[in-house]
């Protein structure tokens, strides 16, 4: 793709329990909010795409994306709501950057955003396994950290991976997320908090799980530079198995794999040239593979690098989820991917909280489902 | 569609025992991913998921509910 495309300003609302606002509200707070960012005019959006997963099944609610253009004031631009579960903000920018790049418009905002926590566990769980076959493996009982608990489980055998060194995970984690006003969960926790924690999907426990968060985030992608603006170098999508029995190995996501490729293409550029990654920790298990099927670390010692500080600001490799990722940040689904990328602009200019020093290339990658689609963007500053 | 019959060698590949699930259903509850000579096979468990080793081979039971069903093999 010839034309430039640049992140022009980003935001994202405080995640965590927000009985104060309801989806749209906070929809309406990160564009805002976004749009300050870049200095740009709500009358100056050409087009809206809103990533969102549970509104219609949580809220009752259809053409989110209109509701939200109203109160933001775009006028009467095309508004796309798009749904690829856990990774609908991060395709709800790919619409904005195609948007851009096809010459169908010069400013696109796009917005994430997830009101989940004013209805209880078992409800948000159900809602949540939308995203496995309910043909297939639904019909067994299987939920997202019942998923995530197997690939644990396959992962800790065949790599002879011990219970502390995933935990090695969430306290990196939550050591990344310290005193960070913006995200869920900023205390510290122990391996022992840990593997002391509530028991959800044998081997997980509570704190090797992302939360049943509120929040939203939002991206304002132009074709001109502008100061501050990031670079978007590469934004590729791929899809993978949904069903269980349509894959081959529980501990690769294929869609990663082949997004990540075409984004490395699409980039000029290799995992090693990487500075700082914002990757999908769903649970503690899911940042291990996904660090590996990303090429940031060797396959099957993601899990010993981790607990060796390798990936922790300031280690030898590629700094992964400083900002604390979905385990401390929150994860309101539908908002996830474009909190990613409101991380790796504020690291790329140099203004994020954890900041990793001379970070020049981001990473951003968002999974949806057990695997069914995955996006990786990869910034420059 | 589920795969309610399967091919032998069935070993495991993968274990868990859900504590928190959806509306309408009791827990906890075990799910194993079973690799069988048609692929992997998510299926329900019957029996003792602390008798359960990565590896170890499973008898492929009568399906429970439309699902899958295993059970570690009887020595």
């Amino acid at each position: 793709m010839a034309a430039g495309v640049w992140i022009a300003g980003t935001a994202m609302t405080a995640f965590g329990r927000r009985p104060d606002r309801d989806l749209v509200a906070l929809a309406v707070e990160a564009c805002e909010a976004a749009l300050d960012d870049a200095g740009i005019d709500p009358a100056d959006v050409d087009a809206l795409y809103f990533g969102n997963f549970l509104g219609q099944t949580l809220q009752g609610q259809g053409v989110l994306a209109s509701m939200i253009a109203r109160r933001v004031g775009v006028g009467n631009v095309p508004t796309t709501s798009v749904e690829g579960a856990c990774a609908s903000a991060a395709i709800a920018l790919r619409h904005g950057r195609l948007a851009i790049a096809a010459d169908a418009a010069e400013v696109a905002l796009c917005v994430g955003g997830e009101h989940m926590t004013s209805f209880d566990t078992a409800t948000v769980t159900a809602g949540l396994a939308q995203a496995t076959d309910q043909t297939s493996d639904g019909q067994t009982g299987l939920t997202f950290p019942g998923f995530f608990g197997l690939v644990a489980s396959a992962y800790l055998a065949r790599f002879g991976v011990t219970r502390d060194e995933l935990s090695s995970v969430p306290v990196k984690s939550r050591r990344h997320a310290a005193g960070n006003p913006m995200v869920m969960f900023d205390a510290p926790v122990t391996t022992g908090d840990v593997v002391s924690a509530r028991p959800i999907a044998d081997p997980l426990r509570l704190l090797d799980c992302s939360p049943i968060s509120d929040g939203a985030a939002a991206a304002v992608v132009v074709r001109e530079p502008r100061p501050g603006a990031v670079r978007v170098l590469a934004c590729e999508q791929a899809s993978g198995a949904v069903a269980i029995g349509d894959i081959a190995d529980l501990l690769t996501f294929p869609a990663t794999t082949t997004a990540a490729t075409a984004a490395y293409a699409a980039a000029g550029l290799a995992a090693a040239d990487v500075d700082v990654v914002e990757l999908h920790d769903c649970f503690s298990i899911a940042e291990l593979v996904d660090a590996e099927d990303l090429g940031l670390l060797p396959i099957g010692e993601a899990a010993q690098a981790t607990a060796a500080g390798a990936t922790t600001n300031g280690g030898s490799a590629a700094t992964i989820n400083p900002s604390g990722g979905l385990l401390a940040r929150g994860h309101p689904v539908g908002a996830t991917g474009l909190a990613q990328i409101h991380e790796l602009v504020q690291q790329l200019r140099g203004d994020a909280h954890n900041q990793v020093a001379g970070a020049r290339v981001g990473l951003a990658h968002n999974l949806g489902g057990c695997g069914a689609t995955a996006m990786v963007t990869i910034l420059a500053g | 569609m589920t795969k309610l019959s399967v091919r032998s060698p069935i070993t495991l590949e993968a274990a868990t025992v859900i504590r928190v699930a959806g509306p309408g259903r009791d827990t906890p509850y075990a799910l194993v991913v079973a690799r069988t000579g048609d692929g992997l096979v998510l299926g329900r468990l019957r029996g003792d998921p602390q008798a359960l080793r990565i590896g170890m081979e499973l008898d492929a039971l009568e399906p429970e509910a439309g699902s899958p069903t295993f059970a570690p093999r009887r020595a």
